[in-house]
């Protein structure tokens, strides 16, 4: 299988090509010149399937007919021809497209568990990150993938129902307003798409995902760890063990598909906490302390 | 009057950190108990074909202060039923 960086820039410029991302194939279909080269850029190191293969998801990102086309330009984000969302404005539709997609995997993907979870994994261990938006789970992946561990995801932990294990989807990672300087400048070596600003969450920023997280995307992970990560820039850095049975609650509340997979999802959730070490931890922007601290816990995990 | 386990549904239950889950299969809903309300239900889920009276489950758990309300929770999400004897 090819990569966009092997492959003929001719099918790429076509806008229509399907992407091997994880267990997913996704059929992209744009005309939109940010979204072809941004795709391009960020999905450089994903394999490229032939265009007759069967895709799990046929994304379309377009410019609405009529008016629009002119005054305030907007884009439309469809999945099988459906339009789950209003409009953005057009210079959105790099953004648009991962939030999209992260929609169509969370709403449709019901052969795994999932959660609203950064994952990263070091010594064959996952470390899970779940949380609410702003809690600065994105900020801490990012962090953790630059600094030696294995991106698995940034915003979907899919976990497989029958044995566990933790599926890689290694999309890029979305980064939002002080966070985006804030990995910039820690890691300058990093590639970045542009910002985005004045978005529903804020400025966006999209990391691209580690080529060596993208080779490995198909090696799942054994989850070992979950932490709930707090942002707190006034608070002393801590990290206390969390009640077991809070987390499963916590976990459930914040999981896509829990309450659709009914007894299923139940034992699936039951399987991952039981396995894993559940931490509390609220960091104030030290990345050293905060990575030594993981390495540390799934270390012991690992034991 | 006596409480008994509510058989209209199924449930499935694991212990995490002494606290006790249990799926509801009619509610879909996921509950969580700990301290007095998890030794409460572990009688009726333990012997799921026994019926006690409040008198009996007071003497079964002297330690409970507030049973009734207790009993009136469990009930409220249906895992606990009242019937007539």
């Amino acid at each position: 299988m090819l990569n966009f960086r092997q492959n003929d820039s001719k099918l790429i410029k076509t806008g229509q090509f399907v992407l091997k991302i994880g267990p997913f194939n996704v059929r992209v279909d744009s005309a939109i010149e940010s979204v072809i080269s941004g795709v391009s850029f960020l999905y450089e190191d994903f394999p490229l399937l032939a265009n007759d293969n069967f895709a799990d998801y046929y994304v379309r990102i377009y410019s609405p007919s009529g008016v629009r086309r002119f005054w305030r330009k907007q884009v439309h984000f469809a999945f099988d021809q459906y339009r789950p969302f209003k409009p953005l404005p057009y210079q959105q539709a790099l953004p648009f497209f991962e939030w999209g997609l992260n929609w169509c995997i969370s709403g449709y993907a019901h052969q795994y568990l999932i959660i609203h979870s950064a994952v990263v994994e070091k010594y064959g261990r996952a470390l899970i990150l779940p949380g609410e938006p702003g809690s600065g789970k994105s900020t801490l992946c990012s962090a953790l993938v630059n600094s030696g561990w294995r991106l698995l995801s940034d915003e979907l932990t899919l976990i497989e129902r029958e044995s566990g294990f933790i599926v890689p989807v290694p999309r890029p990672v979305s980064l939002k307003n002080e966070s985006i300087d804030l990995i910039q400048s820690s890691f300058p070596d990093v590639f970045f798409s542009a910002t985005f600003h004045d978005t529903t969450k804020g400025s966006v920023a999209l990391m691209k995902p580690p080529a060596d997280s993208v080779k490995r995307m198909m090696d799942k992970a054994l989850p070992a760890v979950v932490v709930f990560p707090k942002y707190q820039q006034d608070k002393d850095f801590s990290v206390t063990q969390f009640n077991k049975a809070e987390a499963f609650m916590k976990l459930a509340e914040l999981s896509f598909n829990y309450p659709v997979l009914g007894a299923d999802g139940f034992e699936s959730l039951y399987q991952l906490v039981n396995q894993c070490q559940t931490f509390d931890f609220v960091y104030n922007g030290n990345f050293e302390k905060a990575i030594n601290c993981f390495e540390q816990l799934i270390l012991e995990a690992s034991e | 009057m006596k409480w008994q386990l509510d058989h209209q549904f199924d449930f499935q239950q694991h212990t995490l950190s002494k606290n006790l889950l249990i799926y509801h299969s009619g509610s879909g809903a996921t509950h969580l108990l700990s301290g007095d309300s998890k030794m409460l239900f572990k009688l009726f889920i333990d012997q799921p074909d026994l019926k006690f009276s409040k008198d009996e489950l007071c003497l079964r758990l002297l330690d409970i202060e507030s049973i009734d309300a207790m009993l009136t929770k469990l009930q409220s999400l249906h895992l606990i039923q009242l019937i007539e004897e």
